[in-house]
């Protein structure tokens, strides 16, 4: 079959692509076995080709048509295009003058589980998997709008990895659509393996430390968030979705936050901003007072903090210098271990290390102190980029501090705010509400009030239907 | 959601009129009025509610659009207005020079005496290099995020500095004879040098299509809000200090703070956090008056934007670590800032009289 000769010729041998005559119909079925449904290809495809009436040999198209029963059947004259489809899983039958694709995709995929990065107490315990399929079904089947639209693009020149952007179409403004369209369209690479990638190429400032984009594996994280008129992005091969625009607020949210009463999720989130402050402060203030400005403790805590401090060789800073790097190696030691071995790695190396490291009067019991806190601040903040950049920060913090003692601590975090300030997440100011002080849409910042006050949708991501859902919600009750 | 508001308006406004908000005004007015420092005061509210309202009249007789950058642009012409702002620029760059160093000076004083100035200045430079490099809107960020906890934790601790306080020293309130105070109403104007400053965000707020309503309402509660917290500075001041001490400090908000010893377990003394919302507001001050001096220069040097930013950026590092008396060049930058505001003042009725024809002109031509 001179069509069939021809995809052959576009592609390079390999031991699974198989190409299988039908002699009666005049046409060839050919399909990777490695990444099709053998059993769907068998019987629902090759079974009643096999059975084809004499008198269609001439025109099966239109009987294939009508006969099989698979729903994705697409006509294609051109060879690139069936070349593309039978990588994508998709079995291609060669007629005479043109080509047939059947969707017989049949790779076996993770079910959808518990997240392992975004845990939730209290909330839905499936998780995106790395099927695109399963994602867009576990969206479909919690947000059943209508108004969803899911647009498809291809990246990557080599992995052609499927890509959706997914958004509530009268929720979402715009010209933040079109902007992340653009953007993604944008995109030329080879590969595209994790969609981590894709943030770095889409995000509005690559040079910052910061994450503008949130990333998740909460399918209700992801419809709360296209409620709220932001969109996510989907890739094929991660479990992880993107959400944009992202502001700083957003990092500190979690769904505990709202499935608890109120004052628990303000509890929880206050504690979480504590967490923040203690993480980025707690090493460089310790710093600063005991280096720069002992006369602001008392003098009882000054005394015992000198006790503690006796015969330790290092300066201060190297010894904050030292714990902290201590703590972020046991740290990436333990990620990288086997999951039944890293946590209690993790336990014994920063027990064992941080014991010893006294013991040895290389670090004050104090020290010691400060950087567990600092640790366990950054823990507790709920998304990984934010607290591995709170973390992170420290570093040139300390160096900060210690030259210039307090007025060190507070110009780095006056120029950390500076650069804050000038971050934007797909237009969308990343210190936004606190940057533009519009009440209403401060309500859901610092502290989670009642749901009944927070009805309104906030204006933070620029959805065009903001105040939409109070006025409703207002009007019902003025009428019941 | 819209980065300018009248919220925002209020708070940018509000930081204007506050200047660096080190109240190193305090020693020279109780140094002849004592105790009845009120009446200045009063005198200093009445000029800032004067000046200040007009100016906002003024704005608002402005079309949204005009092709300048600012009031003296639309009031003067272009070659008037040209001059003007050229005089402009150098003041608000002495006083950011100005600012920057009363800055370094009080964390010499406080917690650094042998830091070099320039890497203190070189340090706050930063932060406004960034800002001015990305925009009003991020300059307007930075402002607002940082007020409130700023206001916030300063206003609390100036109400603790009450504990020492012996209110008997606020007596006489009124002056005996009103001589020294004629004589000293001069020093109303160390007040108000960031009424300059609105002849430059005003028009940038109108541009953003800030209505004439929004804009009254957004000064009044600035200016309301700065005649609160300069009082308080001032009774907390006398109220602690007393007068006679007030007048021999520095800084006297600072020493006031210093000598508030707490009990508690972790901090003694408090000097060094109050040191952080001064600071805060010395930044704010700096980039304000940078600020304005880069998009007027900006205006001129279009396309050239970042040797405009160059040449902010080098005026001031030079203005603030070149001279060797930093006390004597503090009171020459002084001198000139005071000049431009009496300039400015005393343009005030023309502008007036301008904005009056104007809209005469227009109503006849209806």
């Amino acid at each position: 079959m001179k069509t069939t000769q021809q995809l052959l010729k576009s592609i390079d041998p390999s031991f699974d692509v198989v190409v299988r005559p039908i002699p009666n119909a005049r046409m060839d079925v050919v399909f990777i076995s490695t990444i099709v449904d053998l059993t769907r290809v068998e019987e629902r495809l090759l079974g009643p080709l096999t059975h084809i009436p004499r008198q269609r040999r001439g025109d099966v198209s239109d009987w294939l048509d009508n006969t099989l029963r698979l729903s994705d059947i697409k006509r294609v004259s051109n060879v690139d295009d069936a070349v593309k489809a039978l990588f994508a899983n998709y079995a291609v039958l060669c007629l005479q003058r043109e080509y047939i694709i059947v969707g017989v995709q049949g790779l076996s995929r993770r079910q959808p589980q518990e997240p392992s990065t975004d845990i939730a107490i209290r909330g839905p315990r499936d998780g995106f998997t790395e099927s695109i399929d399963t994602n867009v079904s576990l969206l479909r089947t919690r947000l059943k709008d209508p108004k969803l639209i899911f647009d498809k693009f291809i990246i990557g020149e080599r992995t052609r990895t499927t890509v959706l952007l997914a958004y509530v179409r009268d929720l979402a403004h715009p010209d933040i659509v079109r902007e992340a369209t653009e953007r993604i369209q944008r995109v030329k690479i080879d590969g595209l393996l994790e969609n981590g990638v894709l943030e770095q190429w889409i995000e509005d400032n690559p040079w910052s430390p910061y994450p503008q984009i949130q990333s998740t594996e909460r399918p209700d994280k992801t419809v709360a968030a296209l409620l709220e008129g932001r969109i996510a992005i989907l890739a094929d091969g991660t479990p992880f979705v993107l959400l944009a625009p992202a502001v700083m607020v957003s990092f500190f949210q979690t769904t505990d936050d709202y499935s608890q009463r109120w004052w628990s999720g303000t509890v929880l989130r206050l504690i979480r901003i504590f967490a923040l402050m203690v993480s980025i402060f707690a090493p460089s203030l310790y710093i600063a007072l005991t280096m720069y400005n002992p006369e602001l403790i008392p003098l009882t805590m000054v005394l015992q903090l000198a006790a503690t401090r006796e015969g330790i060789p290092l300066p201060i800073v190297m010894e904050a210098l030292f714990m902290e790097l201590m703590v972020e190696l046991v740290r990436e030691a333990g990620n990288r271990m086997p999951h039944q071995m890293g946590q209690s790695y993790a336990i014994v190396g920063g027990l064992v290390i941080g014991n010893i490291a006294v013991q040895a009067g290389i670090v004050s019991p104090m020290m010691v102190i400060a950087v567990a806190l600092t640790a366990l601040g950054a823990f507790a903040i709920p998304n990984y980029e934010a607290a591995f950049v709170t973390r992170m920060i420290r570093f040139p913090m300390l160096m900060a501090t210690s030259l210039f003692g307090i007025i060190g601590t507070l110009g780095f975090a006056l120029i950390l705010c500076a650069h804050l300030s000038t971050l934007k997440s797909f237009g969308v100011p990343y210190l936004t509400p606190f940057s533009q002080m519009n009440v209403p849409d401060l309500k859901d910042t610092l502290v989670r009030p009642p749901v009944q006050v927070t009805t309104s949708r906030p204006a933070t991501y620029w959805s065009p239907r903001s105040w939409l859902r109070r006025a409703t919600y207002r009007t019902k009750r003025s009428k019941a | 959601m819209k980065q300018v508001n009248r919220n925002v308006l209020a708070i940018l406004l509000f930081e204007c009129l506050l200047g660096t908000g080190t109240a190193e005004w305090i020693p020279s007015w109780t140094e002849e009025l004592h105790s009845a420092v009120w009446a200045l005061f009063t005198l200093y509210v009445l000029l800032m509610f004067g000046v200040g309202l007009l100016m906002i009249r003024l704005m608002q007789s402005m079309p949204k659009e005009f092709a300048g950058c600012t009031m003296f642009d639309y009031f003067f012409g272009q070659k008037v207005g040209a001059v003007l702002n050229v005089s402009l620029i150098g003041t608000l760059l002495t006083y950011t020079g100005k600012s920057l160093l009363l800055g370094v000076s009080l964390i010499h004083y406080a917690a650094l005496p042998y830091t070099p100035t320039v890497a203190l200045v070189l340090l706050s430079l930063f932060v406004s290099v960034q800002l001015l490099s990305a925009g009003f809107e991020a300059m307007l960020r930075f402002q607002i995020v940082l007020f409130w906890p700023a206001f916030i934790l300063a206003t609390i601790l100036l109400l603790i500095s009450f504990r020492t306080s012996d209110f008997s020293n606020l007596l006489p309130a009124v002056p005996t004879t009103w001589k020294p105070v004629v004589h000293s109403a001069p020093r109303v104007m160390q007040l108000l040098p960031g009424l300059i400053l609105l002849v430059v965000y005003l028009p940038i707020f109108k541009k953003f299509g800030m209505s004439a309503d929004n804009s009254n309402r957004s000064f009044v509660y600035a200016s309301i809000g700065i005649v609160l917290l300069h009082a308080l500075n001032l009774l907390a001041v006398l109220a602690v200090l007393g007068p006679f001490e007030a007048s021999s400090l520095q800084w006297p908000v600072l020493e006031m703070i210093r000598i508030q010893k707490l009990t508690g377990p972790f901090l003694e003394r408090l000097d060094l956090i109050f040191l952080l919302p001064v600071l805060i507001s010395v930044v704010s001050a700096v980039n304000l008056y940078a600020y304005g001096a880069y998009y007027v220069l900006s205006h001129y040097t279009k396309p050239y934007q970042r040797q405009a930013l160059i040449f902010i950026f080098t005026t001031v590092l030079l203005l603030t670590t070149l001279p060797s008396n930093s006390e004597r060049f503090n009171d020459v930058y002084g001198v000139i800032v005071t000049a431009f505001e009496l300039m400015f003042f005393s343009l005030m009725p023309f502008m007036w009289l301008r904005s009056y024809m104007r809209v005469r002109e227009r109503r006849i031509a209806k």
